[in-house]
C-alpha cells in the first residue's frame, strides 16, 4: 500500500473527506428517508387493504423494497463521485507528474490507467465500508437477505469499477480539472438511463447474471486499451 | 551515444517548428549543458528526447536505436532515464520522505540531501515548501534515479547556495553516467564535455 501513492494521496487531501462525508450524508438521508416510508407502508396501508392479501401477494419486505431502492441510490451518487475521484491523469499531467512516474521507473501508461481505475474502486470500496452498517441496523429488527446484500454490493463495486474505465478516455486527456469532472458525470448519467441500468439493476435484487459479467468484462477491457491508444497518441501535443 | 538527425518538432502544420533541424552526437557517458533563451525549445527538446513527444521529422538514434521506430523502444529507453521537467509538481499533501521513498532511485542517499540543505524538510508537506525548496526535492528525487540524468532548468528559482553546490551535487552522484541539461544561463564549475546554444531551433 505504501507504493500505491494515490491511496496515500487521497487520505491526505481534503476532496477524499468531503466526497465522502457527502457520500454518507446523503446515502444516510435515503436509507432514513426509504425506512421511515417502509414503516408508514406497513403500518397504515393494511388498515386501508384490512381483509385483502394485496401486502403478501405484493411481498414487500426490506429486501424488495428498501434496499433495491437505497442501492439504486448509491448507484447515481457513484456515477457522480467516480469522476472526482478520477480524474486525476490529466491532472497528473498538468503537472508533468507523469513524465517521472514514467521514467526510470519501467512503469508504462497502461499501468498508470489501471492505477488510477484500481485507486478509485479502492476508495470508494472504503467510502462503502460505513453503509454496511444499514443493513445490520435493519438486521436487528426483521429478516435480512444477505444473499441480495452481496450481490448489491457487488453490482456497486463492478460499477465503480466500469465507472472509472468509461471516464478513463477523457481523464487521461490534458483538459482541466472541472471540465473533465462535469463532462464525465453527464457521460455516466447519460450512459446509466439508457444503457448501463439494465445491466446492473439485477444485481440489487440478488440476480447475477453471466451476460452481465461478460458485458462489463469486455466493455472494461475496451475502454481500458482505447484509453491507453488516446494517452499515448496525445503525446504529440502534451 | 545518442544521434540527433535532423530532428524536427511543430505542435501542428500551421505553427512554427519549434525545433528545426537539430543535429548532434552525444556520447555516453559524457556531460552536456543546452543553453537558449525562454521559450527556445531546451524543454521541448527533453520531451523529445526522453519519448514523451514525437518528432515531426529526423531521427533520435540511443546506440543505434531509432527510438521513434517502434513504441517498445521508447518504452525501453525510459527505464534508463531520469527525467526532471522544469514545471514538475508533486501532490501537495504529501511529505518529503514520502516523496524519497517512493521516487528515490539506487543512487539516493542521505548525503545528497544534505547538499542540498533538505534534511530539516524531510517530514514537511510539499504544499509547504517554497518554490526553491520543492524545485530542489525534485532535483533530488531526478539525480538518484535512472542511467542518464536530463535536467529541466536545475538551477530555475534558486540561490546563490545552490548554484554553488550544484557542481559538487553533479560530480558525486552523477558519475559516470549521461546528464544533459538545459538551462537559459551557463552553470559554472561543472566540467561540460559539450556545451549547445539552442537558437531559431538549431543546436549550434
Amino acid at each position: 500500500m505504501k507504493r500505491y501513492r494515490e491511496f496515500r494521496e487521497f487520505f491526505s487531501n481534503p476532496v477524499f473527506y468531503v466526497v465522502a462525508g457527502i457520500f454518507l450524508a446523503l446515502s444516510g438521508y435515503k436509507f432514513y428517508s426509504l425506512l421511515v416510508s417502509y414503516i408508514d407502508f406497513m403500518n397504515v396501508y393494511p388498515d386501508y387493504l384490512a381483509g385483502t392479501e394485496i401486502k403478501a401477494l405484493m411481498g414487500i419486505n426490506v429486501n424488495s423494497y428498501l434496499f433495491p431502492r437505497l442501492f439504486g441510490f448509491y448507484s447515481y451518487l457513484v456515477l457522480i463521485s467516480v469522476p472526482i475521484l478520477n480524474s486525476g491523469i490529466g491532472h497528473d499531467r498538468f503537472c508533468e507528474l507523469d513524465k517521472l512516474e514514467l521514467t526510470a521507473s519501467g512503469k508504462t501508461e497502461l499501468d498508470l490507467i489501471l492505477r488510477k481505475i484500481f485507486t478509485t474502486v479502492l476508495i470508494m470500496a472504503v467510502i462503502l465500508v460505513p453503509t454496511l452498517l444499514y443493513p445490520l441496523m435493519t438486521s436487528v429488527f426483521t429478516k435480512v437477505d444477505y444473499g441480495i446484500i452481496l450481490s448489491s454490493y457487488a453490482g456497486l463495486m463492478l460499477l465503480v469499477f466500469l465507472s472509472s474505465c468509461m471516464v478513463s478516455p477523457f481523464s487521461v486527456l490534458k483538459i482541466p480539472f472541472a471540465v473533465s469532472i462535469f463532462m464525465n458525470m453527464i457521460i455516466l448519467f447519460v450512459l446509466y438511463l439508457y444503457f448501463l441500468g439494465p445491466v446492473f439493476d439485477p444485481f440489487m435484487f440478488g440476480i447475477v447474471r453471466a451476460s452481465g459479467l461478460l458485458f462489463i468484462l469486455i466493455l472494461s477491457s475496451a475502454l481500458i486499451f482505447i484509453s491507453e491508444r488516446i494517452y499515448v497518441s496525445t503525446r504529440l501535443f502534451a | 551515444m545518442i544521434s540527433l538527425k535532423d530532428l524536427a518538432f511543430a505542435y501542428d502544420r500551421i505553427s512554427p517548428s519549434i525545433l528545426n533541424g537539430c543535429s548532434a552526437d552525444i556520447p555516453t557517458p559524457s556531460r552536456v549543458l543546452v543553453l537558449g533563451r525562454n521559450g527556445c525549445g531546451k524543454s521541448t527538446l527533453l520531451d523529445v528526447l526522453s519519448g514523451f513527444k514525437v518528432p515531426t521529422l529526423g531521427k533520435v538514434e540511443i546506440n543505434g536505436v531509432n527510438l521513434y521506430s517502434r513504441e517498445k523502444s521508447v518504452k525501453e529507453l525510459r527505464t534508463i532515464i531520469s527525467y526532471m521537467p522544469a514545471s514538475l509538481k508533486l501532490p501537495p499533501y504529501l511529505t518529503v520522505s514520502y516523496f524519497l521513498d517512493l521516487w528515490g532511485g539506487s543512487y539516493f542517499n542521505r548525503e545528497i540531501l544534505d547538499t542540498l540543505n533538505l534534511t530539516k524538510f524531510l517530514d514537511h508537506k510539499y504544499a509547504h515548501l517554497s518554490d526553491g525548496y520543492k524545485h530542489r526535492v525534485n532535483l533530488a528525487i531526478s539525480i538518484s534515479r535512472g542511467g542518464m540524468v536530463f535536467l529541466d532548468e536545475p538551477l530555475r528559482s534558486q540561490d546563490d547556495e545552490l548554484k554553488r553546490s550544484f557542481p559538487e551535487l553533479v560530480s558525486k552522484y552523477v558519475k559516470n553516467r549521461t546528464l544533459l541539461v538545459t538551462s537559459p544561463n551557463i552553470i559554472d564549475g561543472v566540467k561540460w564535455d559539450a556545451v549547445y546554444t539552442l537558437e531559431s531551433g538549431v543546436l549550434k
